[in-house]
């Protein structure tokens, strides 16, 4: 898995064989994620996203989401999945993410302390790096949130205290278009800004 | 960089190939798992279009998990809130005096956190002569269909506000604001509604309170405490607090705010809600001494 230069990579930490090829599975979603994991850093970035899918994917939820939303033949019959495509698309972001740092931290920590193996992390259950991933990208969106314009701000606010659009609407004195408007516009403004912040590419 | 420039165009055009609706449905979680698969599908396509796909849902999703976790925190709070009053009532009820004086501070007054400058807080910030931030006001003139009152973006109002029109207490319709300055602000009359000259107008709480911490945030900035403490006694006396903030700021000073007007409780609320915002070391610390002043009890 390692690159011609010697570098680790994704790669490395995958000891047990894939019990099925997700990389030819979801060749497209491939394809999109590598250019994904270049921008974010990665050294190589198929094995990267190899690695992202493979852990993406031991999550039942995750899995029956993405044969749903991504792969190349609609599974016929198939009820809605249980998360909906953001979940999906959130989750498949954060491991991808997850995945490339740990490669740039196992480069820089082999350059530094060649002689010490590599400690694999106590516990890589999907729920445990569910959980890491959603405390980091947590801190990452309340920075971004702050810096929001004031309108959206609030408007998202009071949808996360679970108030209805017309209710908002009444509180500030609009009407509820304007609010579903200021709540899209807000939550794409958001992505925009947790983008630049993440090193995503342009804004 | 003329090669990525144009291919920047060619994927936006692509991008524009889903329309703004579509993806506007999309951030805000209303599509059908049909349309979002399609969707999907041509983001498959289309890498800027994913992107802009990936960055709403982590945004969406955050925000999501936000507004779960609030109902846990908030019972919690009931419910530590009921085993405190569970404890204390006996001791209460021989220690209750008919005092409207507030349950503040057993160590000082609340601490204001001060603001970093948005453009709001500038616009309304308190100059030296300034008066404060007022919830009601009254009609000051009435001519050739226009009416105009004495309250302005200094009380939280914006163009297209609409205040209510009281007459003897009574709320008789409602206008909308055309022109705001700032203490006063104009309009047309409203169709149905008959202004006179002195019937009174009222601002939306929300609106009244986001003006009172602005002008708190503002007299906090330039050191003046006594400044902010007024407005917020104001404040306190004008009801409830039901604005939904959005900084640790704006929560710390809600906090004082009920601190002040004797909601101990709410105030306790309100420097937890601040400390879940994330502030810097310094606001922290100032938070957190807020919390464990109200946190004592005597």
């Amino acid at each position: 898995m390692s690159t011609p230069g010697g570098h680790p990579t994704a790669g490395d930490r995958l000891s047990p064989p894939l019990e099925r090829n997700v990389f030819l599975e979801y060749r497209r979603l491939a394809d999109v994620l590598a250019s994904r994991a270049a921008r974010l850093g990665s050294r190589d970035p198929e094995a990267a996203v190899q690695e992202a899918l493979r852990r993406s994917l031991e999550n039942p939820k995750s899995q029956e989401a993405a044969e749903y939303y991504l792969a190349e033949e609609f599974p016929v019959g198939a009820p809605a999945p249980e998360w909906p495509l953001d979940r999906l698309l959130a989750w498949l972001h954060g491991v991808l993410q997850y995945v490339v740092r740990e490669e740039r931290d196992r480069a820089g920590f082999r350059r530094e302390v060649a002689a010490i193996p590599m400690a694999e992390p106590a516990d890589g259950s999907p729920n445990t790096l569910e959980a890491l991933i959603r405390r980091e990208t947590s801190a990452i969106v309340s920075d971004c949130f702050a810096a929001l314009d004031r309108d959206y701000r609030e408007v998202l606010s009071l949808r996360m205290d679970g108030l209805k659009y017309g209710e908002i609407a009444r509180r500030l004195g609009t009407n509820e278009n304007t609010v579903a408007t200021w709540v899209s516009r807000g939550v794409r403004e958001l992505g925009r800004r947790i983008r630049k912040r993440t090193g995503g590419g342009r804004e | 960089m003329a090669f990525a420039s144009w291919a920047g165009e060619f994927a936006s055009e692509r991008a524009a190939a889903v329309s703004e609706e579509k993806l506007d449905r999309f951030a805000r979680g209303e599509l059908s798992p049909m349309e979002a698969r399609e969707l999907a599908r041509k983001a498959l396509d289309d890498p800027e279009l994913f992107e802009e796909l990936t960055y709403s849902s982590v945004a969406r999703m955050d925000l999501a998990d936000r507004k779960r976790q609030r109902w846990p925190w908030t019972v919690a709070l009931l419910a530590a809130a009921a085993a405190v009053v569970l404890v204390l009532s006996p001791y209460a009820i021989r220690q209750f005096r008919p005092s409207r004086a507030p349950l503040v501070a057993v160590s000082g007054p609340p601490i204001f956190l001060a603001a970093r400058g948005d453009s709001a807080t500038v616009f309304r910030g308190a100059e030296p002569d300034s008066r404060g931030p007022r919830a009601t006001g009254s009609v000051t003139s009435v001519a050739d269909g226009s009416v105009s009152i004495d309250l302005g973006s200094l009380d939280g109002l914006w163009k297209g506000a609409e205040v209510d029109v009281l007459r003897d207490g009574q709320a008789i319709g409602r206008i909308k604001l055309a022109t705001i300055f700032r203490d006063r602000a104009r309009t047309e009359a409203a169709p149905g509604v008959t202004v006179r000259l002195h019937d009174s107008v009222r601002v939306p709480r929300a609106a009244s309170l986001r003006a009172a911490l602005d002008q708190i945030a503002a007299f906090s900035a330039r050191g003046d405490a006594d400044g902010a403490r007024r407005v917020a006694e104001q404040a306190a006396a004008g009801g409830r607090l039901d604005l939904a903030a959005t900084d640790y700021e704006d929560w710390n000073n809600l906090g004082a705010i009920a601190e002040l007007g004797g909601d101990r409780l709410k105030a306790q609320s309100l420097y937890e809600h601040a400390l879940h915002a994330n502030p810097p070391a310094p606001a922290r610390a100032t938070i957190e001494s807020n919390l464990a002043r109200v946190q004592a009890v005597k």
